[in-house]
């Protein structure tokens, strides 16, 4: 039992989960038609990019780096799919490939900087986040444009009028992660994120480790950039700054830490789900959309502190637990551990 | 018999500090084999070496006759060689089991969380850690199981040669790992062990190397050589500095810094006094408890009990700046985390500390600040010219100088130096000496000095505590100290007679 509460204390993904239900009855409650299909669709609709991005910001995140690339590919993504296409299914599939490309190319130029040049990861992806607006700002100089219906509004619809294809995309990225994370690859970010040098001296391939890392996520943030571009349903090189950030911010929300080697995609999809219905929430309250962004910044800081809070109180009862059983070793032995953590870096 | 290892005019350097130099020794074929030396002797270097972490600038190793020249720790496993690292390569956030099999984790596509922790439970029980679950994180052992677990890890590989460094360290008794060695022991396996401690290396160890500055001293036999032949060919530098110079200085005894059953995470019941004018030695292994106590009176960590005196009064020392302005002034041993700016130049690391002192209406750069940084450059020897160079480009001794500098010019009379002389070459560890005993004869200063080095403790002090799992367990003063007394003082045989078992 104590076990259970431990666990889900210091588990990120429950409180992000805590702080949804809430709102999203606070949502039920102030709206009368919250409960259609319609309307859910619409918000999978909505977060559906976020979760995206937020997967794959998460597994770079993990692994002890930091990717600002998320915004180049997701516009570069987004002009690719409205210049490349006409109205034809043929050249909107080819668009979506070609957009799934360039992420792939752009991860795995982020890859190469920070795995084998080892360029610190924020510079690296700056300097790609820089370069790839600048490219989409080539390929379409203003903002405009259509894409095909299979994309907008095929890509917003429910396949066979009851499975919505942003729930199909949601559990993709859930299931793909919950496999990731039974991998040998997931053990190995998770121990990258925690200490590189021990995870060298462990024998994890660690560049090659990280080049896959940022290899996904690129992919990972392509494919968001067509989920946002059947949002939009149409081109805009100019529109990424605030996604990122709302990116950063779900994965924040999910308990991931910033520094690596703990967290967790499902915390990120949870909070991306946060935003999402924090946005619906306040319009149905009736709050104007100008105010949105306070309060969806004061919702990210209050879920980082209650997050140190529930990890403070998780490890208390752990102390408290080993506190008890003391035979005639531990206790001696675990004071030698404290002053440990202090003389290892030697 | 073949041999196992040859190791021939192996060097490595790092810029212009030469960690390995022409190391040449060879090691039979199923033997335990001791690497003996001070720290910054280049025991690690060689370890890594092995490993597959470092490559070597020149210089070859054969084991069993065949050229080995590892580039990664794969390729060092897959040669039969399993290495428990000092700083344990452990990861805090997997579980035991995981840790176990890093970096295979079974067999198939995906890890098999049941699998690996049945047969970490077989591995567990079979090295005689049983007591270790598998299925939890690592974060939550005691260090002594982790040091247990680095060292199930490494014999768990069966490797042919297996590299222990220090494996001891962080044990709170031997006798698990004796059992554990006796078990393994075959005449394929060969052991390379490093260990501060001679009493184990003469109960494990057949053969040694010591090394010294990075060169081999001499392989010896080990039932040849005596404690005595030993020290003096791990310490070589120190023997001039022999008996004759120490003589009772003039400590005025009035108390510097009194510390009152002083307890905290690892330290319990810890008294002593610092006199005016004492320097004074602390002598412990690694992790006994030195460090936390330094730190407290440093005011970087909070004792759970205790007082703290200084100047006969007491004070709670909350914070460096508290601290500080009691005239207590601390010197980390990493000097490259904790003591230095990067990337500043040398005087603006000197002046770091003491910025208010030197400035000129809020700003820097001006002639007062490089007038009052000369004055003690040259007290601690620090070449003038070094000042307007970046402090990354200095030796670690001219670092060490700028620190020490550093606390000059706050004006402190209290000194903590945590094992200045770590890693720094013979010439500057006589200045270091020279600057205390300089600092000290200033009458009303003092210094506490703690010093992984025995033999240097030994000729440069009048009065030394011995820390053992966190508690000042024998004080030698005068004539009492030598290195084989505080060897076994910090080693938890205080008082006993140690000579019957060495």
């Amino acid at each position: 039992m104590s076990t259970a509460i431990k666990r889900a204390l210091s588990n990120g993904s429950v409180l992000a989960f805590a702080i949804l239900t809430i709102m999203y009855v606070v949502y039920v409650y102030s709206s009368i038609d919250v409960l259609t299909v319609n309307n859910a669709t619409d918000l999978l609709n909505n977060v559906a990019p976020l979760v995206v991005a937020a997967t794959g910001l998460t597994l770079v995140i993990i692994s002890g780096g930091f990717d600002l690339s998320i915004g180049g590919v997701v516009v570069l993504s987004n002009v690719i799919l409205v210049t490349q296409s006409d109205t034809t299914l043929q050249s909107g599939l080819l668009a979506v490939v070609i957009a799934l490309a360039a992420g792939l190319a752009v991860g795995a130029i982020n890859g190469v900087l920070v795995a084998y040049l080892r360029v610190q990861s924020i510079a690296a992806t700056l300097g790609t986040f820089i370069m790839c607006s600048g490219i989409a700002l080539v390929i379409m100089p203003s903002p405009g444009g259509s894409v095909p219906n299979f994309i907008a509004p095929g890509l917003n619809s429910a396949l066979g009028g009851v499975l919505p294809v942003s729930l199909v995309v949601i559990g993709a990225c859930l299931i793909g992660w919950l496999v990731i994370r039974r991998s040998r690859f997931g053990v190995y970010i998770y121990a990258l994120g925690s200490d590189e040098r021990s995870a060298v001296q462990s024998g994890i391939p660690v560049a090659g480790t990280k080049f896959k890392v940022y290899l996904g996520a690129g992919f990972l943030y392509a494919l968001a950039g067509v989920m946002l571009t059947a949002q939009t349903a149409s081109g805009d090189a100019n529109a990424s700054a605030l996604f990122m950030v709302l990116v950063f911010a779900a994965v924040a929300i999910g308990g991931t830490r910033f520094g690596g080697g703990r967290g967790s995609a499902v915390g990120s999809i949870i909070g991306a789900g946060v935003l999402g219905v924090l946005q619906k929430m306040l319009f149905a309250l009736g709050v104007s959309t100008f105010y949105t962004g306070i309060v969806q910044g004061a919702v990210l800081i209050l879920a980082v502190i209650l997050g140190h809070v529930s990890q403070f109180a998780a490890e208390r009862l752990k102390e408290e637990e080993t506190a008890q059983p003391s035979d005639e070793s531990t206790s001696s032995e675990a004071k030698i551990s404290s002053e440990g953590v202090l003389s290892d870096q030697d | 018999m073949g041999l196992a290892l040859e190791l021939t005019g192996l060097s490595k350097a790092y810029g212009p500090t030469k960690a390995l130099q022409d190391v040449s020794f060879n090691v039979v074929e199923g033997q335990t084999h001791a690497i003996i030396g001070e720290n910054g002797a280049g025991k690690s270097t060689l370890i890594r070496a092995l490993a597959g972490l470092e490559r070597p600038d020149r210089g070859s190793i054969r084991i069993q006759g065949r050229a080995y020249a590892p580039r990664n720790l794969k390729d060092s496993r897959r040669a039969g060689v399993s290495t428990a690292f000092q700083d344990l390569s452990l990861l805090p956030n997997l579980t035991v089991a995981e840790n176990l099999f890093l970096p295979r984790l079974g067999r198939g596509l995906l890890v098999k969380r049941k699998d690996n922790e049945a047969a970490a439970r077989e591995v567990l029980d079979k090295y005689r850690v049983g007591h270790i679950s598998p299925n939890r994180t690592v974060d939550g052992l005691a260090l002594a199981d982790k040091q247990k677990l680095e060292i199930v890890r490494a014999i768990s590989h069966q490797p042919k040669i297996l590299l222990l460094d220090e494996p001891s360290a962080a044990l709170p008794d031997v006798e698990w790992l004796y059992s554990l060695l006796a078990d393994i022991r075959s005449s394929d396996l060969t052991i390379l062990y490093i260990s501060h401690r001679l009493a184990e290396i003469r109960d494990l160890c057949q053969t040694a190397t010591v090394l010294r500055n990075g060169e081999v001293v001499d392989t010896v036999r080990v039932d040849e050589a005596d404690d005595s032949r030993v020290f003096q060919m791990m310490g070589g530098a120190t023997e001039g500095h022999g008996t004759e110079a120490r003589q009772v200085r003039g400590v005025t005894g009035e108390p510097a810094i009194e510390v009152r059953n002083l307890s905290g995470q690892s330290i319990k019941d810890v008294n002593f006094t610092l006199q005016q004018g004492e320097l004074l030695g602390v002598a412990a292994l690694e992790g006994q408890g030195q460090g936390e106590t330094f730190r407290i009176l440093a005011g970087a960590l909070k004792p759970a009990g205790g007082q703290v005196y200084v100047d006969d009064e007491a004070v709670t020392l909350n914070s460096t700046s508290a601290a500080l302005r009691r005239g207590i002034s601390f010197v980390a041993e990493e000097r490259k985390t904790e003591g230095i700016f990067p990337g500043l130049s040398t005087l603006g690391n000197v002046t770091a500390g003491a910025l208010r002192k030197v400035d000129r209406f809020g700003f820097l750069g001006g002639r007062r600040e490089f007038a009052s940084s000369v004055d003690v450059a040259r007290e601690v020897d620090l070449n003038e010219r070094y000042l307007r160079m970046d402090i990354d480009a200095l030796s670690g001794g001219n670092q060490q100088k700028a620190v020490l500098a550093r606390s000059l010019l706050q004006g402190s009379k209290y000194l903590l130096l945590y094992d200045p002389s770590r890693g720094v070459d013979v010439g500057t560890k006589g200045t270091i000496y020279g600057l205390m005993e300089r600092f000290v004869n200033r009458g009303d200063h003092a210094v506490l000095w703690y010093s992984t080095d025995l033999a240097e403790l030994s000729a440069v002090c009048d009065r030394i505590l011995c820390f053992y799992r966190g508690s000042v367990v024998q004080e030698l003063a005068g004539t009492d100290i030598s290195v084989e007394a505080l060897l076994a003082a910090i080693t938890g045989h205080a008082g006993a007679e140690r000579e019957a078992k060495a």
